[in-house]
């Protein structure tokens, strides 16, 4: 866990590095979720969904991503996942994303508890055209209709690589059900290449209520 | 022994006695005589691109006659062992020593180091810097100054030099001061002898001078600063003749005339002397010349040659001393000479300047009409080309200081009573003598629209920056009519050390603050501009001033003032062309004689103020600036009104004046339709009035008569051919109709004035004149719709395709050099105004037509004028690709190669093309005409047909010789003189084919000249227009379906002439050439306006105005120089996606909508807000995807051309430093992914 300063100075080591670091091998988070507003939700059942998508609009096949160590809290991960072009695996292990084609996308029930946490592996190839590479996480509802969010495309959370090989890494809320990311985390073996910052100001308040309960 | 053994020997006994300047007895050789080879400094200067003047000055003690030196040089090494050149130079006797030597074959943007060797000794290593090339956008570091005066020496601020690192300085002038002489403890220097004494003798003032000179090179005691001999080698040097080299008194007026006596002149007092009328001029005195060769000696100056003004013998035989050096895209320096020629310095009685109303004579001149009409004319190619910084060095101040005729009073003294500021625009001084050139130059540029000039002056020992003022109307006289000329100032600097400032000696920021307010304060009371840039000065920003904190929010006259200082100023032009920063540093002023050395602890150079000015900029060129390509597909023979007199929003047949519908009969003067009869043995050949439309056989064509059946029979129902009709309710747009006459003379007799009147009686086909289509629904009036249609575009030259495609080509007409011998029967006949003659009395028919101008024949236009050469002005061909019809490639009724490979060929006027400036800028081109390889083959100028056609002829009998205008030019002969392919010819003009070829491979040069063969040009008499229609909207398919090349193009449709049609509106009056009739012109690409009618007069020298634009290259000819280019028909502000950085997101998929989101980030980088309404433009988004919605935003897509949205801004601009983040929503059904090319675009107009 980082602290408000932390970020901050994060924020500006990445503004200089990121420009040099035209690759690198993988960049990792951990991201919570407070999903207590899921629970009970009439909008249920709910699913995760993935999406790994090339900013070519082709399928350059440069970047991968490893979604893992799902621990739903109290729920659990229901069904069989559906699988897109270039997705493999389901959330009761891993999800495998890679570039194959212009979207890249898996999606897969759950049953929500109070807290949801996983990780992300990432590669870091630099895309060579000027749009980036995203990863894209959002919560589909009983239609598989994306709960409304702050993020593109009502994502939860994106990752983008961006043509300079740099990695931004930014959480949004959900509107109505009341989910927060509550951290995005990088690991410190890729930390000269990331960013990760928090949008909205119901994630920040989040993020700093549960540092300090933790003090 | 030689000289070199001697020498050598000489070094090595002095290396052994460790002595040099010594004679020794050696035991082995008889007395060896050491020589004492001393070298006085180093110098460059007048360095281009490609060469640079050196200079030193070497004595050897063993000889007084010519010394052999080596001349080592070298880039980038300062210790010169590294790619050394070795020259071999002299140094003259005759010139004091000096050698001088013009080193060519340099490398652009280089710096350079050098020095001289002679024997075992070498001078110090000097340095310069090459200028970069015209095309590259590269910084420009320079400083400037002046007024370097003896009596200062060693000049402080001259120590470490070198470490400015400047690309060059401008050392304007006042090198020597004649006057720095005589003064005890003055390190002994005698007194010069009197240059206006009379009985001073040549060879006195040289060695006076001479010495002069040397003195700035030495130290003023053993072992201390050598002066200014580090500042002569730290850089290249620019160098300005002043009135002291010149010895300050009577010479000082190069232009004045000599009087008796050396250097005596005329009565300064007397007002017949004010303008030099007598026809002799000081400077082709021996005094003067002397002065100026001693001068030339000593300063690294090149030798520029003699002037030849034959019209102007104040010029005449002069040295050339004015000169401009191009610094990169971004600048040009000009080097004005006002000293060689200016009028007389005029004295009152009491011997005071006089700069009352005599100095307001408007014959008067600083500069000399050769070298004013220069400066003008520099200075427009500089704004023309696009070089945004014009830095003009000239020595008198050209600002206004004081009121005209008088000085201001009462001022606060910053140096107590021995001081007396500078009040008044003195007898040297552009206002105080010279005011009504002064007035015409400063006009000339504001009315010219030149920008961002800026006139580096000196010779007021007091450093100002001042805006400058003039009066628009040109009463330079009065002073209310004065106002500034735009974005233009002028920076005064020095001294580099001299008198005046050394009378200050309370250095406080308040004695300053009080002189520079008193200064302002009075200038105001007399109505003057106070000194100073305001606070309003267009893009002035990031003021500083020693001592005052708030210089830049709160701006007053002491920031831009310092009197107290030597000083100089370093000017830094940013690398994009958009900043002037300008810093003045010096140090504390020192007393005469003194002597002192650079102290750094406690009179350090440092900065004194400090600006920096943002460039006005050019807008066509920013605007301009994202088109790559331009590509000209070049038409035939449609007037507009003929094809789009009913095009949507267009001046249309609608507008037409009643009379220009009411046709005149060109003998009688009244109206055909009054005429009982149509006389045809009179003009033309139509039986009927109204007369019926011929066919190509000259038959009247029976699709417009009431019976087919009945040639002879009257017109169809209701057709009535002396007004606008519609043809197609005679024939499809697919039909062919006969031709129409359209040549030089008949064009200009049919526009008769702008009444456009006589279009029927001039033609040979006066049925058809008035006909039209509506093609606004044809493929090009579709294209049209989506983009731009220019409904006010004229053709350029009066007449037919050839003189028109030699106007695209080369703005001006052919020349048929001694045509009227060679040609005789090509020579019109013409009436004393100027009309073809006709055969009057007898059957009124055209006398003589021909294809050449009668030298000595009025001009139809402009009866003032006559013909002064034989122009050619009909169709006529070349020896260079002879047609087929010809046979053979040597007849005389072919016109002679054009000369644009050759200025000193007297024998052919030199001629350049488009093609030539192109490829001089190296920006890649091509002419791509239709049916050209097998043109190629069939030509009998082929050497491989031996002036014959071939056996078998592949041409097309369609393909039009006369259309192939680049041919008829040396550099573009498609075989050589020795019968080998011109490969410059192979390399750029070219079958249509490779056009598409090169579309597709992405190949295509950045100017493509697209001329289709005959049936696809839509000549009315042999084309079809929906063939040829068809065949342009082809091309611009091709061009879309490669989007990376289609997102930077331009493509622009126009046809060649009006093809003999009436069109209703008076085209303007440019010269006795044109312009003709109106002709449409269509503007596609992504760049341009969309579904717009661009009424902005043009014409077809417009489009050569626009690729001058763009690639910066100056005007062929006055002609396309004033033109308007077709900036207006492109999208504003397109330059601004420099200003704005664009970041796109990733495309993430919501599956509750099923559409891809993408978040686009647009930042304004710049230090200056971006005015909206901002559009993001998505050019070539993939097929099967659509924009369908921009979140928060307007969105709007155009029918056929790209998807934009319009970017939400809080007010109606973009701060600087600020961002808006716009999500985008597009429907991909198929799934396949998103791709398109993002654009900014920002101003008033939507894409």
């Amino acid at each position: 866990m980082f602290t408000n300063m932390n970020k901050l100075t994060l924020v500006s080591a990445a503004a200089l590095l990121g420009a040099s670091l035209a690759s690198a091998t993988a960049a990792e988070f951990d991201i919570t979720l407070n999903t207590a507003g899921l629970v009970g939700s009439l909008n249920g059942p709910f699913s995760l969904d993935f999406q790994l998508n090339d900013g070519s609009g082709g399928g350059s096949g440069s970047n991968s991503a490893n979604i893992r160590n799902f621990n739903f809290g109290a729920g659990s991960a229901v069904g069989s996942p559906t699988l897109i072009n270039g997705a493999t695996g389901s959330l009761t292990s891993s999800i495998a994303l890679t570039e194959t084609a212009a979207y890249n996308e898996a999606y897969q029930g759950f049953t929500p508890g109070a807290t949801l946490s996983f990780h992300v592996s990432l590669t870091d190839n630099a895309p060579s055209t000027s749009t980036p590479d995203i990863f894209s996480f959002a919560i589909l509802d009983q239609n598989l209709n994306n709960l409304p969010a702050t993020g593109v495309g009502d994502s939860i959370v994106t990752i983008t690589i961006d043509p300079t090989g740099a990695i931004v890494a930014t959480g949004y809320t959900l509107g109505s059900e009341h989910v927060t990311v509550t951290s995005v985390v990088p690991e410190p073996a890729s930390t000269g290449a990331v960013v990760a910052g928090l949008a909205g100001l119901m994630a920040l308040v989040r993020v700093i209520r549960v540092r300090r309960d933790r003090r | 022994m030689t000289q070199q053994t001697q020498r050598r020997y000489a070094a090595l006994a002095a290396l052994i006695l460790g002595a040099t300047g010594l004679s020794v007895e050696h035991p082995c050789l008889a007395t060896v005589s050491v020589p004492a080879v001393q070298f006085l400094g180093v110098a460059a200067g007048d360095v281009s691109a490609i060469d640079a003047t050196l200079w030193t000055r070497v004595t050897d003690t063993a000889t007084t006659g010519p010394s052999t030196l080596q001349l080592a040089i070298a880039a980038n090494d300062p210790t010169l062992t590294t790619g050394v050149t070795y020259l071999t130079v002299s140094n003259d006797p005759a010139a004091d020593y000096t050698a001088k030597v013009n080193v060519g074959g340099l490398k652009p943007g280089t710096r350079y180091y050098y020095k001289f060797i002679d024997g075992s000794t070498s001078s110090i290593v000097g340095t310069f810097k090459t200028a970069p090339l015209p095309t590259d956008r590269v910084p420009v570091h320079f400083g400037f100054s002046g007024d370097m005066d003896g009596q200062m020496r060693p000049y402080p601020l001259a120590k470490n030099f070198s470490a400015n690192n400047f690309d060059f300085f401008v050392f304007l002038g006042d090198t020597i001061y004649e006057t720095a002489s005589g003064a005890a403890g003055n390190n002994p220097s005698a007194a010069v002898h009197a240059t206006s004494s009379g009985s001073t003798t040549k060879q006195q003032i040289f060695d006076d001078f001479s010495r002069k000179y040397r003195e700035q090179f030495l130290p003023v005691s053993t072992g201390s600063q050598n002066s200014l001999q580090e500042f002569f080698a730290a850089q290249g040097n620019y160098t300005l003749l002043d009135n002291h080299e010149l010895g300050n008194k009577q010479y000082i007026n190069g232009g004045a005339a000599p009087g008796t006596g050396l250097g005596l002149g005329v009565d300064a007092t007397v007002t017949a002397n004010d303008v030099n009328t007598t026809g002799h001029f000081l400077n082709k005195s021996v005094g003067f010349e002397t002065l100026e060769q001693v001068y030339l000696n000593y300063q690294p100056i090149k030798n520029r040659g003699i002037l030849s003004v034959p019209a102007d013998p104040r010029t005449d035989g002069t040295p050339q001393l004015f000169y401009a050096q191009q610094w990169g895209k971004n600048a040009i320096f000009v080097n004005v000479d006002d000293r060689s020629y200016r009028d007389i310095r005029m004295k009152t009685a009491a011997g005071a300047d006089d700069t009352g109303s005599r100095g307001g004579n408007p014959a008067r001149t600083m500069l000399g009409a050769t070298q004013l009409a220069w400066l003008e004319q520099t200075l427009l190619l500089a704004q023309q080309a696009g070089t945004p910084w014009k830095i003009v060095a000239v020595s008198s101040p050209i600002d206004q200081l004081g009121p005209i005729g008088g000085g201001l009073t009462g001022l606060y003294n910053p140096g107590g009573p021995t001081y007396s500021p500078v009040a008044s625009d003195g007898g040297k001084s552009w206002m105080g003598q010279y005011r009504a050139e002064r007035n015409a130059l400063l006009k000339f540029i504001a009315d010219n629209g030149i920008k961002n000039v800026v006139f580096l002056t000196t010779d007021d020992h007091q450093n100002r920056v001042n805006e400058l003022t003039y009066s628009p109307t040109g009463q330079s006289e009065d002073q209310s009519t004065y106002v500034k000329v735009p974005t233009c100032f002028q920076i005064v600097d020095g001294p580099f050390g001299a008198t005046g400032p050394d009378l200050i000696t309370d250095h406080s920021f308040a004695n300053l603050k009080s002189a520079a307010d008193s200064l302002a304060a009075a200038q105001t009371t007399a109505g003057l501009d106070p000194i100073g840039l305001d606070a309003a000065y267009p893009g002035l920003h990031d003021v500083t001033r020693e001592g005052d904190p708030n210089a830049n929010t709160t701006r007053q006259p002491i920031d831009f003032y310092s009197p107290d200082t030597f000083n100089y100023t370093v000017l830094d032009v940013s690398g994009d062309g958009k900043t002037l920063s300008v810093t003045v540093k010096g140090i504390n002023s020192t007393a005469i004689n003194t002597f002192g050395q650079y102290d750094s602890v406690n009179n350090p150079v440092r900065e004194i103020l400090s600006f920096k000015v943002d460039a006005a900029p050019d807008t066509e060129s920013d605007i301009l600036s994202g088109i790559d390509h331009f590509i000209l597909v070049y038409q035939e023979n449609w007037s507009f009104d003929a094809l789009y007199g009913s095009f949507p929003g267009a001046n249309g047949i609608a507008n037409a004046s009643a009379v220009s519908l009411n046709q005149l009969d060109r003998v009688s003067g009244n109206p055909i339709s009054s005429l009982a009869n149509y006389n045809p043995a009179s003009r033309a050949i139509p039986t009927q009035n109204p007369p019926v439309p011929l066919n190509g056989s000259n038959l009247q064509d029976p699709r417009f008569l009431l019976s087919a059946a009945n040639l002879n029979g009257p017109l169809a129902v209701g057709l009535n051919t002396l007004l606008p009709y519609d043809l197609s309710s005679y024939i499809s747009a697919s039909d062919l109709t006969g031709d129409i006459v359209h040549r030089y003379w008949q064009e200009a007799l049919q526009i008769n004035g702008g009444l456009n009147n006589m279009f029927i009686t001039w033609s040979d086909n006066p049925g058809l004149v008035m006909s039209h289509f509506d093609a606004s629904g044809l493929p090009e009036g579709l294209l049209a719709q989506d983009y731009v249609m220019c409904d006010n575009f004229f053709h350029s030259a009066f007449g037919g395709s050839f003189l028109n495609h030699q106007y695209l080509v080369a703005a001006q007409a052919p020349v048929y050099p001694n045509g009227a011998t060679l040609l005789s029967s090509g020579v019109a006949t013409l009436t004393p105004t100027g009309a073809l003659a006709l055969n009057h009395p007898g059957n009124d028919r055209i006398t003589h037509d021909g294809n050449l101008t009668p030298i000595g024949g009025v001009a139809l236009v402009d009866p003032s004028k006559t013909f002064d050469k034989n122009y050619a002005v009909n169709t006529i061909f070349t020896p260079n690709l002879a047609p087929t019809s010809v046979g053979t490639n040597v007849s005389a009724s072919l016109l002679p190669s054009q000369n644009d490979s050759n200025p000193g060929d007297t024998s052919r006027p030199y001629i350049q093309t488009i093609g030539d400036l192109l490829s001089q800028a190296n920006v890649s081109w091509k002419w791509y005409s239709g049916g050209y390889s097998n043109a190629l083959l069939s030509t009998p100028s082929n050497p491989a047909n031996n002036g014959h056609n071939p056996a078998v002829v592949k041409v097309s009998s369609l393909f039009q010789w006369h259309h192939q205008a680049f041919a008829f030019f040396d550099n573009y002969a498609p075989w050589l003189p020795n019968g080998q392919r011109n490969p410059v010819s192979a390399a750029h003009l070219q079958d249509e084919d490779v056009f598409f070829t090169d579309i597709a491979n992405g190949t295509l040069p950045a100017v493509s000249f697209v001329k289709p063969l005959g049936p696809d040009n839509e000549h009315p008499g042999y084309a079809s227009l929906q063939q040829g229609q068809q065949h342009v909207a082809n091309i611009v398919n091709a061009v879309k379906a490669n989007p990376s090349l289609w997102a930077h193009t331009a493509i622009i449709i126009t046809y060649d002439e009006h093809g003999g049609r009436w069109d209703h509106v008076a085209p303007p009056v440019r010269d006795i050439w044109g312009p003709g009739v109106r002709v449409p012109t269509i503007v596609i690409s992504p760049l341009s306006k969309t579904h717009y009618v661009d009424h902005t007069q043009y014409e077809t020298l417009s489009i050569l105005k626009t690729i001058e634009k763009r690639f910066g290259l100056p005007a062929l000819t006055a002609a396309d120089g004033g033109a308007q280019s077709l900036t207006p028909a492109f999208a504003a502000a397109a330059n601004i996606p420099a200003a704005i950085q664009v970041k796109q997101g990733g495309f993430v998929r919501n599956r509750k909508s099923g559409q891809t989101a993408q978040t686009v980030t647009l930042k304004n980088t710049s230090s200056t807000p971006v005015k909206g309404p901002i559009f993001f433009v998505l050019d070539g988004l993939k097929s099967n995807v659509s924009l369908t919605d921009g979140s928060g935003c307007t969105q709007r897509l155009a029918p056929l051309g790209s998807p934009y949205i319009s970017v939400p801004l809080s007010g109606n601009s973009l701060a600087p430093g600020a961002s808006v983040t716009v999500t985008l929503q597009f429907a991909d059904p198929s799934q396949g992914g998103v791709t398109y090319t993002g654009r900014v675009l920002a101003g008033s107009t939507a894409p």
